[in-house]
């Protein structure tokens, strides 16, 4: 089988893979905001606004996973978009729209 | 987000696949061309940058730094320090040829050694910069000029021979610093390190380490004369030559020409 396909069917595989990912950064994610919401609640039921204080620490954690669900969906629609383009466009064309997909996702080589 | 992640591999993978395969076509030849010894074409020369076959189409198969038949992808046999055909491996006996209105103008390469040599730097000084006097035949001959004119750190040898780079990186192949490499190993015909070399000699009148040298070295930063490398308290402005490992890392980026 010529690489270029090859390579196409692995897209599938990796695909998956970024998914799993993605439902575990997603489940982390639920789970600080539970947690500072919990924190919250107690310090609002026991009176003692210390508790308010983890709270405040989930919330600038969430950044991290956030960020990283959104980068995950950038590379699905990148991985998604690839086979599409090589089966649309003369190859000197989907050559030229996947180097700019990869210069977005990554920055210029 | 994260360098080696499966999704850039199979991206690059495919792109260079794709390359790879346009390259294979029989691409049409201009009268200026750059061609390996190993037959493969490797772009014409050509102020269209939009020309699919341009060495300076950055998206095309010759002129992408991702593409597997281009001299500016770092991991390709055209363009990698260690390639077997490329312009930038500096004990490559191979090198590229350059064709310039269909005759043979020269061989491309950092290999200093190699008859009808075009410095690397030079070509591609003049491939970005100034490609009519290039395939006007007028090519900068010099590595130490194309480096200047560039705006580059180095050190250079009173009878002009580049004697390295001051970029303080211990891995950079042309680093002073690197002491495996061609300008930092104390047995290298071009190191300053090399103590019975021309450039390194405590007798010698172009060594740093003689304290009677009347021409030692020249450290030239962002293309302009900065001071002597040298031992001799006589000539001002010096810097002493265990001193340029301090001066280079307050006064030069690791990474780029500055």
């Amino acid at each position: 089988m010529p690489s270029i396909e090859r390579t196409l069917d692995r897209i599938d595989e990796v695909l998956s893979t970024n998914r799993r990912i993605e439902w575990l950064y997603i489940v982390l994610t639920v789970i600080l905001f539970l947690s500072g919401i919990a924190c919250i609640v107690m310090a609002l039921v026991t009176g003692k606004y210390l508790w308010s204080t983890p709270s405040v620490i989930t919330t600038g954690l969430l950044r991290y996973p956030l960020k990283e669900i959104k980068d995950i969906r950038q590379k699905n629609i990148a991985l998604a978009t690839a086979p599409m383009l090589i089966s649309q466009l003369p190859p000197e064309m989907a050559a030229r729209q996947i180097q700019k997909l990869l210069e977005q996702l990554y920055g210029k080589k | 987000m994260s360098a080696n992640d499966q999704t850039k591999q199979l991206l690059e993978k495919l792109l260079s696949d794709l390359y790879a395969k346009q390259a294979s076509t029989t691409a049409p030849r201009g009268e200026s061309y750059l061609l390996a010894q190993d037959n493969q074409f490797l772009g014409n020369i050509t102020d269209n940058q939009y020309d699919s076959n341009s060495i300076l189409n950055v998206y095309g198969p010759y002129g992408s730094p991702y593409s597997t038949t281009s001299i500016f992808n770092e991991y390709s046999p055209y363009g990698s320090p260690y390639g077997a055909h490329s312009l930038n491996n500096p004990f490559c006996t191979t090198p590229p040829k350059l064709f310039l209105r269909g005759s043979f103008a020269g061989f491309v390469t950092k290999n200093q050694f190699v008859t009808n040599a075009i410095p690397t730097e030079g070509f591609l000084y003049s491939l970005k910069n100034n490609i009519q006097s290039l395939l006007a035949g007028q090519i900068i001959q010099s590595e130490v000029e194309a480096r200047r004119i560039a705006g580059d750190s180095f050190i250079q040898a009173a009878d002009g021979a580049f004697l390295g780079s001051i970029r303080p990186d211990p891995y950079n192949p042309d680093s002073i610093f690197n002491q495996y490499g061609a300008y930092g190993s104390q047995y290298a015909q071009f190191s300053i390190f090399n103590p019975y070399g021309t450039y390194g000699g405590g007798y010698s009148n172009l060594s740093p380490f003689n304290p009677y040298a009347t021409q030692p070295p020249h450290v030239i930063h962002k293309g302009a004369f900065v001071a002597y490398l040298t031992v001799n308290a006589n000539l001002a402005p010096r810097i002493a030559p265990d001193a340029i490992m301090n001066w280079a890392q307050q006064n030069v980026s690791m990474y780029g020409l500055q």
